[in-house]
């Protein structure tokens, strides 16, 4: 039995021995385990290096392993074990035990034989005891497997056989571009995207995770802020500006406005910020729009703004790139802008009735990187690992314990270290926010002062993927709502279920007869809740999946000890949680309506194909703007 | 000790998430398939791997290393639900009797005069919950149990197995005849692997066809692993606690370089 593990290079560092770890890989050890203890074999390792030459390496690998593997592995089995064990443990609630055992027991006795009192007491007997100890036999037989499991690798790794070296050409390639280059981070960006032309992408997160320019402090006590010894000023950004140029648009009657033809190549070829904003150059060219640098950064990569349109009956802005490891609104907002080079049924009618602005990116070095970026209170910025930590096995099953045990809400302690020392720069919008970056995107919206904003969003990565994968379009939609409604809409029922409530809830009389309350239909009387709902129409239309079904189902029904994040309002539909609403965490498009009154969304796409998430997103903002001209209602 | 010849193909696919074009090495063999097979005889598997472009050392190992992973993984799956459920069953069948005879007891026991044909008419009507229901679950148990006994005995006599490059000449044009395919179209994800599917029919190169069926389906499955494991609607947990766990076969395939054309 071989297992393969990696001699990864680095820049300026003595290489490191990498093991492939994803969330399940436990299931594979385990097999692996069973395998030789069943063939009485022993195991072997493969390293994976850039020449395929050993270098007295045996003895640090053998230690090593045993070092970080099992003890990880020890935790990640105890994680299991205990989570098992409570799960099965449900299978034996105590009212069954204590209370209805006795009941039927009781019921027997006083029932006597012959009319059916044999019955309840046998079920009786059987509730107060069998089913108690069944239960136990099954939670002991899983602490028993995961007991030996843990013991049979424990044995296995000490009576490791050999180390083989094994030649990869994929790491001779890293190897060259961590010997060519001269800047780490421009280094790691490199590496992570060749990675996957060479078939190496479990090393991806590894580059990913050590690509940030800024040293990642994460183990530091949260509560406290950083004293720096320099001082720490603002320069304001002066905005550029660079003039329309005049368009040439090609008539294509099929198109309405936004082109859905999307070629997955050729968004997979646009990696790099860089190779993004090359594109977007020229399609900003074509299209005859305005260009507006709004910040640039210390490496000085651009925050651009395009501006397109003459009418003044609507200002759009189509906003996204806030994440960096959220591909998809960047290339949702390239498609647009390459749909605008052509003119579909209703482009003319909507650049002649209203202006819109497409924010592509606001982290560029996050996009190149696949990382987030993290402001801290005096508005310094770090960029962070994905998912806001590095990569252990023991923050992979605590995340995984958690998410099961709290239904994908946040767990009190990570809520703090999120929220206290550096936050998501997409909730420090408002008058006190700190960062550079931030203040120039406010300025600049200051000054443009949307009425309809859509930003762009994702949820995806290992973690989400195991709650989300395959999921459609999720709005979170900011309009108003009477006070009194919203605080209603808490303890309200989520929406009909099935046909047949769906339909009483329809009919006022009988929902006020039968006391049903539906959040729905309660929204439904707002007069801006038509707009979502006619976006969300017109992305089903275009053939696309909108957030439904089981997923809507974990939507509904949050953890009941939490208040939840998102309220449900209809099928794929959300307003801000108190969790989000009451903290006074204000993200931007809720800035942007507690600001302007402007109706803003946010949406978030899955893991999907990208060509899938690219046009849901493209789907939803066309279905926006034709209902908000009055062009098409999204029927 | 048998030898057993499976092939491997590369073939053109896309990154997920954010990665880029790949290529990706699929073991033309289903994991449960082979172990009722073959499960009974010691033998060790010999890989063909069929490529556009020369494979090293290391390109191949990781496809070994794939089917060792696949493998292994099947067999944890298999043990712990073997594991789990062996009490489980149990349960499920003294909770379905309990209910059987809370169903029908009031009919066994009537006073005198009671009316048979109206027994009747209540059995007949009961009879799909206290009979038909115990068919699907004993099904279950019964395609478990060879499943597991199959899983113990390939365990012992599966010797691993070793990928070699493939020389049949026939097969290595249709691998690269499918990256010319590839290089030529763009559109949608599963469009794209539909079209590839497509053209794999019209060369008849059945293992494509295969490979692009399951990621389509994989694509199109609108389910996590949440929604399937932990479900938040009621008659999906009552289905999971009913019939239990199903094991899924996993595929075998593993990451490989972009041999695009065009790249």
């Amino acid at each position: 039995m071989k297992w393969l593990v990696y001699r990864v290079p680095r820049k300026d560092e003595p290489d490191l021995f990498y093991i492939d770890l994803h969330p399940f890989w436990f299931l594979e050890a385990e097999g692996m385990y069973t395998e030789l203890e069943e063939r009485k074999e022993r195991l072997t390792i493969q390293l994976l290096t850039a020449d395929g030459k050993a270098e007295n390496i045996e003895k640090q690998v053998k230690e090593g392993l045993l070092d970080t593997f099992y003890r990880d592995k020890k935790l990640i089995s105890e994680v299991l074990k205990r989570l098992l064990s409570y799960y099965l443990s449900l299978l034996d609630p105590l009212w069954l035990r204590l209370f209805l055992g006795p009941t039927f027991l009781a019921s027997g006795l006083i029932r006597g034989y012959l009319s059916g009192g044999a019955a309840d007491l046998l079920i009786g007997l059987y509730l107060l005891m069998g089913n108690h100890l069944l239960v136990k036999r099954i939670v002991k037989e899983i602490r028993d497997y995961y007991e030996e499991v843990e013991s049979g690798i424990e044995k296995t790794l000490k009576g490791l056989e050999r180390i083989e070296c094994v030649e990869h050409p994929g790491l001779r390639k890293l190897k060259e571009i961590m010997e060519r280059a001269k800047d780490k981070t421009e280094a790691y960006v490199e590496a992570l995207h060749t990675c996957d032309k060479m078939g190496l992408p479990e090393l991806k997160e590894f580059y990913c995770y050590s690509a940030p320019i800024t040293e990642w402090r994460y183990r530091e006590p949260h509560l406290g802020f950083p004293l720096y010894d320099e001082g720490w000023s603002i320069e304001s950004f002066k905005r550029r500006h660079r003039a329309a140029t005049k368009p040439s648009r090609m008539k294509d009657e099929e198109m309405e406005l936004f082109d859905f033809n999307i070629g997955a190549k050729y968004l997979y070829r646009l990696s790099t910020y860089r190779e993004l904003h090359r594109e977007l150059e020229l399609a900003a060219e074509r299209i005859g729009a305005e260009k507006i640098t709004v910040y640039e950064t210390e490496r000085g990569y651009e925050i651009n703004a395009y501006e397109i349109g003459d009418g003044g009956e609507a200002r759009i802005l189509i906003k996204a790139g806030c994440h960096g490891r959220e591909p998809a609104g960047p290339l949702a907002i390239l498609q647009m802008m390459r749909s605008l080079e052509k003119e579909g049924r209703y482009t003319e009618e909507v650049l002649s009735r209203s202006r819109i602005a497409f924010m592509p990116v606001d982290d560029p070095e996050g996009y190149s990187m696949r990382a987030w970026m993290g402001v801290d209170m005096a508005g310094r910025e770090e960029h962070w690992p994905p998912q806001g930590g590095p990569y252990s096995l023991q923050g992979e099953a605590e995340l995984l314990a958690l998410r099961l045990l709290n239904r994908g809400s946040l767990h009190p302690a990570q809520l703090l270290e999120y929220a206290v020392r550096f936050r998501d720069p997409n909730v420090v919008w408002g008058d006190n926010v700190k960062s550079p970056r931030i203040t120039a995107l406010q300025e600049y919206l200051e000054e443009f002062r949307p009425t309809f904003a859509v930003d762009l969003h994702e949820t995806i990565g290992k973690m989400a993927d195991l709650i989300y994968k395959g999921a459609g379009i999720l709005s979170i939609e900011n309009f108003y709502i009477p006070p009194e409604i919203r605080d209603r809409l808490e303890n309200m029922m989520k929406r009909p279920e099935n046909r047949l409530a769906r339909y009483l809830s329809k009919r006022r009389i009988l929902r006020r007869l039968l006391g049903l309350e539906y959040v729905r239909t309660l929204m439904a009387e707002i007069p801006e809740f038509e707009i979502g709902e006619a976006m969300m129409r017109h992305v089903a239309e275009k053939g696309f999946k909108v957030y439904r079904g089981e997923y809507q189902k974990l939507l509904d029904k949050p953890s009941p000890d939490w208040p939840p994040q998102l309220i449900s309002i209809d099928v794929g539909r959300t307003i801000d949680g108190p969790l989000l609403f009451k903290l006074d965490i204000r993200v931007c498009p809720a800035w942007l309506h507690h600001r302007f009154g402007t109706l803003s969304y946010t949406t978030e796409t899955f893991q999907n194909p990208i060509d899938e998430r690219v046009g849901e997103a493209l789907a939803f903002v066309e279905g926006g703007i034709l209902k908000i001209l009055g062009i098409k209602d999204g029927d | 000790m048998k030898i057993i010849d499976v092939d491997a193909y590369v073939l053109p696919t896309l990154g997920r998430i954010s990665g880029g074009l790949n290529y990706t090495a699929y073991v033309d063999l289903e994991i449960d398939k082979h172990i009722m097979r073959c499960g009974g005889v010691e033998h060790k598997v010999r890989i063909h791997c069929y490529s556009p472009e020369r494979l090293s050392r290391g390109e191949l190992e990781r496809i070994a290393r794939a089917f060792d992973n696949a493998f292994s993984r099947y067999f944890a799956d298999v043990e712990k639900n073997r594991r789990i459920y062996r009490y489980w069953r149990l349960m499920g069948i003294i909770a379905y009797s309990i209910a059987t005879f809370v169903a029908i007891s009031s009919y066994l026991f009537l006073p005198y005069p009671y009316n048979i044909y109206a027994v009747c008419v209540d059995v007949f009507f009961f009879h799909i919950l206290i009979f038909g229901h115990c068919f699907r679950p004993l099904y279950r148990w019964l395609l478990d149990g060879s499943i597991e006994r199959g899983v113990h005995r390939a365990i012992k006599r599966l010797k691993g197995c070793e990928v070699v490059e493939g020389e049949d000449k026939g097969k290595l044009r249709l691998v690269e005849m499918m990256r010319e395919r590839f290089s030529e179209i763009d559109g949608g994800e599963i469009n794209l692997y539909g079209r590839l599917r497509d053209y794999a029919r019209n060369l008849g190169f059945q293992a494509a066809v295969r490979f692009y069926d399951w990621l389509i389906r994989e694509l199109r499955e609108e389910e996590s692993f949440y929604t399937k494991y932990n479900p938040a609607s009621l008659w999906r947990r009552i289905k999971l606690y009913y019939l239990g766990f199903k094991v899924e076969v996993p595929r075998i395939t593993a990451p490989m370089r972009n041999m695009d054309v065009g790249a």
